[in-house]
């Protein structure tokens, strides 16, 4: 699995440089009016101190050797840019990693359901088609105004903002949010774990076991190291995006999965376990759903770009600058992540380097989720690693 | 052609899909010809008009189907300005995410040498959040770069080179390695003719499916980066969303009906495509899903001719 790993990472690594850099030359190219026109007469000087007067492909070469190093630049502001996008990261990180979980919690179970039945116009199908194409700025609004009837003025208040006691002393809520995304790694990756162990051992109550262990574990881990009050603080702050980028995921999901399970309730392995008198429900989740399980993860890979673009909107529709409606007065529910350095630093102030450092961070996320694509992909099956060693 | 327009007609989603798009089709040709016909310009102009009778925002009546907005222009004629440019972005983008990658698929299936390239450039283009992308490419909202038109191409570049791509890739190799390619090859067929005769055929309806997807995901992009004005289109449910939001700022009123009409009209259009893509999934789906339902009426015997002939 290593070397299969390794293979990847590299593979993945250059598709990383060459996006990045197609990125740098396109945005070098097409943003207007660049950053050093806003100080007018003293343009010039600014453009000499700054470097941009430099052939653009002398500026490409110097990028991709901080680039090389680690560090993503400096802002033309003097700022790292590493330090802006780590600023923000963790929120991006923590609310896409919920609703992906979300979606696929809710979306894998209902697809199958679904697809199984597999009834022409099904309500679930109907359901998810309009969840996934609903107009995200709308839904925000939609789910902001829901919170505000559902739990009331107060609540939603503080839905909006953290405690400002509990934040006072470290760790503060990047810290928190980096543990959480660590620990429902960690978690996933140890289900998986025991998924594979599960395919070839025979103690399958030890195994199962191990289904409720690990997130008791995880919320243990967090309970003693204190954060668990802050997690929960920090969950209520995220909740309204979360909900809403877990609704279109939970979307795209359902039609995946009911599209690979489509025809699976009349395939012949299907027919055999019906002779042999199981449930519908046994036949749907042990026989069709695991049958169905691979095109479904690797469709769902295949979607990575609309999910990082699906993050993308919903963030700026959540954060407040852009003008979403606001009972509380204009713009005040503001989440902060990559999309805002984006929109605000990147495109307003005419940043480019920290928006270009904001899309490389997208892209080392969407290595990274690859990457645990691909760990499940071989846990569940084996003949991947095989194959992909043969090419 | 015709024999799988029909297989993916065959299904109630597809037909209710074309449906919700013919009908805004309609919608986009009734347009012109409703301001030059029954709606006086001075009153209906989605850009200009202003019906000075009553005072506005005005909520729906009999005059205006949906209300006016904070500046006096009906919402019912903005929604039906803003129909084509979405469904121009919607259908362009469509057709261009499938020759992409189809093209893309059959090079790399028929080329290996391509395909190392095309998979590193599909690599690549499986990092791309398309509207971040959209948007740098839209930076200058004074150059008014991404017209509708430009805009489908672009995402349908950008969808078709990478998850378009990616999926039907997958598809064409066992197409490539199967039995009746293999057949064609001994029967002297060329690499050109194994594409265009087999490969691109068995393709179509996956190929399909994923247009229509990007379609939808050119028409929700677009509505966002309107809403954005990072576009270069003045009548757009985008923008009527925006204006929707941004009047009760300075107003403190929500112009709801403007909200739901343009918000509904975005969702129902992408739910169309959405609908017509599960259609052409269906149509696609494998050969073995063709099998009887197990619990089918088992079809009784034909009688035989010696039956035939005592029964009569």
């Amino acid at each position: 699995m290593t070397g299969f790993l390794l293979r990847r990472l590299v593979s993945g690594l250059a598709g990383l440089i060459v996006f990045a850099s197609i990125m740098f030359l396109v945005s070098d190219w097409l943003v207007p009016g660049d950053f050093a026109s806003i100080f007018g007469s003293g343009a010039a000087e600014v453009r000499e101190a700054l470097g941009l007067n430099r052939p653009v492909w002398v500026r490409w070469w110097e990028w991709m050797g901080q680039l090389a190093t680690g560090s993503l630049g400096s802002s033309f502001t003097g700022a790292p840019v590493i330090d802006s996008v780590m600023s923000v990261l963790p929120w991006s990180v923590t609310l896409f990693a919920l609703a992906i979980t979300v979606g696929i919690a809710i979306g894998i179970p209902l697809g199958r359901r679904a697809g199984f039945r597999d009834r022409p116009l099904s309500p679930t199908l109907v359901a998810a088609a309009t969840a996934s194409s609903v107009f995200p700025p709308w839904l925000a609004l939609l789910i902001i105004n829901l919170a505000l009837t559902v739990v009331g003025f107060e609540s939603y208040d503080r839905l909006r903002k953290l405690d400002e006691v509990m934040w006072d002393t470290p760790p503060f809520p990047n810290t928190v949010l980096w543990l959480v995304v660590g620990g429902m790694l960690v978690g996933g990756l140890l289900l998986v774990a025991v998924a594979r162990a599960s395919r070839l051992g025979r103690k399958l109550w030890l195994v199962r076991s191990f289904w409720l262990l690990i997130p008791a574990a995880t919320l243990g881990v967090w309970a003693s190291m204190g954060i668990l009050p802050r997690i929960v603080d920090l969950l209520g702050f995220i909740s309204l995006p979360v909900l809403a980028l877990g609704t279109t995921a939970a979307g795209e999901v359902i039609l995946v999965v009911a599209a690979a399970m489509a025809g699976s309730s009349t395939a012949p392995y299907t027919q055999a376990a019906r002779a042999k008198g199981l449930s519908t429900a046994m036949i749907r989740r042990r026989h069709a759903g695991r049958a169905t399980l691979l095109p479904a993860i690797s469709r769902l890979a295949a979607g990575l770009p609309y999910a990082l673009g699906g993050l993308v909107i919903i963030e700026s529709a959540f954060s407040g600058g852009i003008g979403v409606f606001n009972p509380l007065g204009a713009r005040s529910f503001d989440f902060v992540g990559l999309s805002s350095i984006i929109f605000f630093q990147g495109f307003q102030q005419r940043d480019t380097p920290i928006a270009i450092g904001a899309l490389v961070a997208i892209g080392v996320l969407a290595l990274i989720v690859r990457l645990i694509v691909d760990v499940v992909h071989v846990a569940l099956d084996p003949r991947v690693e095989a194959e992909s060693g043969v090419g | 052609m015709i024999g799988w327009i029909r297989a993916v007609l065959g299904h109630l989603e597809a037909r209710v899909g074309l449906g919700i798009l013919a009908f805004f089709a309609l919608l986009a040709i009734a347009h012109p010809i409703l301001l030059a016909t029954v709606w006086h310009p001075g009153i209906y102009d989605p850009r200009a008009g202003y019906d000075v009778a009553i005072s506005h925002p005005s909520y729906p009546s009999f005059a205006h189907f949906l209300g006016t907005d904070a500046f006096g222009k009906d919402t019912f004629s903005m929604l039906l300005a803003g129909t084509r440019p979405a469904l121009v972005t919607g259908v362009l983008a469509g057709v261009t995410t499938a020759v992409v990658a189809l093209t893309v698929a059959a090079f790399s299936s028929a080329f290996r040498p391509a395909d190392r390239l095309l998979g590193l450039l599909v690599d690549a283009a499986l990092y791309l959040p398309v509207p971040v992308v959209m948007l740098i490419l839209g930076a200058d909202p004074q150059a008014d770069r991404l017209t509708p038109e430009v805009f489908g191409l672009l995402f349908g570049l950008l969808t078709g080179l990478s998850s378009g791509a990616l999926v039907l890739r997958s598809q064409a190799l066992p197409i490539m390695t199967s039995g009746f390619v293999d057949a064609a090859r001994i029967a002297g067929a060329n690499n050109r003719q194994v594409i265009t005769r087999h490969l691109i055929p068995a393709l179509v309806p996956v190929a399909g499916a994923y247009v229509v997807l990007g379609a939808a995901g050119a028409v929700v992009t677009q509505g966002f980066l309107s809403w954005l004005s990072y576009t270069a289109t003045y009548n757009d449910w985008g923008t009527l969303v925006y204006w929707a939001i941004v009047t009760r700022d300075f107003t403190g009123q929500l112009l709801w009906h403007v909200l739901i009409a343009a918000g509904v009209a975005l969702t129902l259009l992408t739910l169309g495509f959405h609908l017509l893509s599960i259609g052409f999934r269906r149509a696609a789906a494998r050969p073995w899903t063709s099998l009887p339902p197990t619990y089918a009426e088992p079809v009784p015997p034909e009688p035989l001719a010696v039956e035939i002939a005592v029964a009569s």
